[in-house]
């Protein structure tokens, strides 16, 4: 069943480059667009794959994008170095992550309202935050020396441009498909989220390996974040998120769970961004349609994958349930 | 008297809540070299200190009441409606064509110019709320996911029709205002309030007696409190997630329709949105405080109105950015949903 929609997928896809390609518009351009706009996404979903797999549910991510941006690059500045800012902002992820975990587990929080909490909170403390350390309503574009740099691969006459943390998070989709499935870890992940009592009677600790997840997720989303303001878009505004913490759990919720799927649909959200951004300033198209609709286009995308995907998918018990201890 | 009993507990754990948000907020300022003493001073001051201040207070209150019981009724079914936000973006749309276009148009209309504004945000707000009902119902998406994607469709939808069709050819910074008809009467002494605010205390009023006395109602929450025993009680769940969403999306709507017709100086929407932004955000934080009842959301709709009032003055006075209230929200609804919290001091501060 997966084969059949993944081979229709890609005739889809590769007539849509075809299409593009003859409307002249670059496909290699927008690959490569796609594959930094798909980044933060799958960074993000594949932290809450193994956090949701834990039983930890965190629709927080779009404001710990938002934080780990911020603090990326304050942390850049801070350092003078761009990947210390990543790591900066990674961790302030792993910090929130870590609280919604402990709030989830030994508090018996309301996950979703917890994680909305947090969602509001950053949109607030990012704001703040701009204004109090630089002074700044709502924006912030560090100097060019403490940003991380992109590669630029010579293919022809064009310029492949890629960062090495696309890399990261494919791998990662793969790192982590392996630790669930043929891991010992994985299998206390994924007990924890499906039978919470027998890891409890085996003697391992539910809500360790449950803020353990949450602090992953976390990290993850932080980073991807951080990646935002320092690699892609080079500089910091109060809405960089942009709701894309709710496109990573698009992806989360329509590859039920699943890693490698959900980076694969981070790809196809992201292809979906980098379409609307190229619409955006392509001479013929610009001017027939206004941008605003073109913006929606990964909004409608999300809206209708989630709607084909998610019938088939079936979710952990425990998913959002706190353990009691017995 | 255990209801009674039950009623105070939670009064006592919306307060600790709240305390322990402004404590942690308070972590924050001082922790950026502002002074929290000072800053909550004016937050406070700016909210409730004057007279003219808790008229002020109450006009921003206004649609935070509506989209908090809209956001609470949701919440009542056991569904999470983040789509107030895109609702409240399309009511206010709905206000502006049906209390702005319309009677420019057909000037025969115009007597009926309020009723035709409220009717149009409200029709408009249920519309929006209507594609993420019928997801959730028949294909068991997930609403958070799908009334955020709605949301930003709404904003940029809404941007473009401000921007574009909708300017105001004079004033192209916002959009076609309301016209005199379709306007709620300015109460004396205050620069905002209106008489708006009756239409959110009086949905407030219908919400609670349609929670609390018709079978719709007690479907409502029963299938929030437990779903699986709703549904084998013979309950059409599917029933009851749509008309949730629609009557959510209903009071969402008029949310911005009132933030339209019912907020001097602009009776019109700003081309940034800045006038309507964060009203549905905002009224989640309005839910949650007043425990999802329609009543008590009257009064925490007051609460947070206060803080944007607030906010004003803190900024000029203390330095602080007044979007720290938003973070302050946030802390808040995350210590909320902590059950454990008061448990826990309650059992150390009786040792």
């Amino acid at each position: 069943m997966i084969k059949k929609s993944l081979v229709i997928t890609i005739v889809v896809f590769v007539a849509f480059l075809f299409l593009l390609e003859y409307a002249g518009i670059s496909s290699l351009k927008i690959i490569d667009t796609a594959l930094l706009a798909m980044t933060p996404l799958a960074l993000a979903a594949i932290g809450e794959v193994i956090n949701e797999k834990a039983g930890v549910t965190n629709i927080g991510l779009d404001g710990i994008l938002l934080i780990g941006a911020t603090l990326g690059v304050y942390g850049a500045e801070l350092a003078g170095n761009g990947y210390i800012g990543l790591l900066f902002g990674a961790l302030a992820g792993a910090l929130i992550g870590f609280i919604h975990g402990v709030l989830s587990t030994y508090g018996r929080a309301d996950q979703v309202v917890a994680s909305m909490g947090i969602n509001i909170f950053a949109y607030g403390f990012v704001p703040y935050f701009l204004m109090a350390v630089w002074h700044m309503p709502g924006i912030r574009v560090p100097p060019k020396e403490v940003l991380v740099q992109l590669w630029n691969v010579p293919l022809g006459n064009f310029y492949f441009v890629f960062s090495e943390l696309t890399i990261l998070a494919l791998l990662l989709a793969f790192v982590f498909n392996w630790l669930l499935q043929k891991t010992a870890l994985g299998l206390w992940i994924r007990a924890a989220g499906e039978s919470p009592e027998a890891i409890d009677a085996a003697g391992i600790d539910v809500h360790r390996v449950r803020i353990l997840t949450a602090t992953i997720g976390g990290l993850l989303a932080g980073l991807g974040g951080a990646f935002m303001s320092l690699v892609w878009f080079k500089g910091v505004v109060k809405e960089i998120s942009a709701g894309r913490g709710f496109i990573a759990l698009a992806c989360v919720v329509a590859s039920g769970l699943d890693p490698i799927l959900a980076t694969g649909f981070a790809f196809l959200f992201g292809f979906s961004e980098a379409v609307a951004y190229t619409f955006a300033v392509t001479p013929g198209i610009k001017e027939a349609i206004p941008y605003y609709f073109v913006f929606m286009i990964p909004y409608i995308v999300t809206l209708v994958v989630v709607a084909v995907m998610i019938g088939k998918r079936r979710f952990p018990r425990a998913l959002g349930v706190p353990y009691k201890k017995e | 008297m255990q209801k009674f009993n039950l009623d105070v507990r939670g009064v006592a754990e919306t307060l600790i809540a709240l305390l322990a948000g402004l404590l942690a907020s308070s972590i924050l300022i001082l922790s950026y070299g502002y002074d929290p003493i000072k800053a909550f001073y004016w937050l406070f001051y700016g909210g409730f200190g004057s007279l003219e201040s808790i008229l002020d207070t109450l006009g921003y209150a206004t649609p935070l009441m509506l989209t908090g019981i809209a956001f609470g009724l949701c919440f009542k079914g056991g569904m999470f409606n983040v789509g107030v936000e895109g609702q409240a973006y399309m009511g206010a749309i709905g206000a502006i064509i049906f209390g702005g276009l319309v009677p420019r148009l057909l000037p025969f209309l115009s007597p009926f110019s309020l009723i035709l504004a409220l009717a149009g945000s409200m029709l408009l707000g249920l519309a929006w709320a209507l594609p993420p009902a019928l997801l959730k119902a028949y294909r068991g998406v997930h609403e958070v996911i799908s009334t955020i994607m709605f949301n930003w469709i709404a904003y940029n939808f809404v941007m473009f029709l401000v921007r574009g069709p909708l300017v105001n050819p004079s004033r192209p910074e916002m959009s076609l205002p309301v016209v005199e008809n379709a306007r709620f009467s300015v109460v004396p002494g205050s620069a905002v309030l209106t008489t708006a605010i009756l239409a959110s205390i009086f949905s407030a009023v219908l919400i609670h007696l349609l929670l609390t006395l018709t079978r719709l109602g007690f479907e409502i929450r029963i299938t929030g409190s437990n779903i699986d025993a709703a549904k084998y009680s013979g309950i059409n769940y599917k029933n009851i997630v749509i008309t949730s969403f629609l009557l959510s999306g209903a009071l969402s709507g008029l949310a911005g329709g009132l933030v339209i017709t019912g907020r001097p100086p602009v009776w019109a929407l700003y081309g940034t949105l800045g006038n309507i932004m964060n009203v549905g955000f905002d009224g989640m934080g309005v839910a949650l405080i007043g425990r999802n009842h329609p009543l008590a959301t009257i009064l925490s709709g007051i609460f947070i109105g206060g803080l944007w009032n607030g906010s004003r003055l803190m900024e000029p006075y203390s330095g602080v950015s007044s979007e720290l209230s938003r973070a302050i929200i946030g802390l808040i609804v995350i210590a909320l949903s902590i059950p454990e919290l008061s448990k826990r001091l309650s059992r150390i501060l009786q040792g």
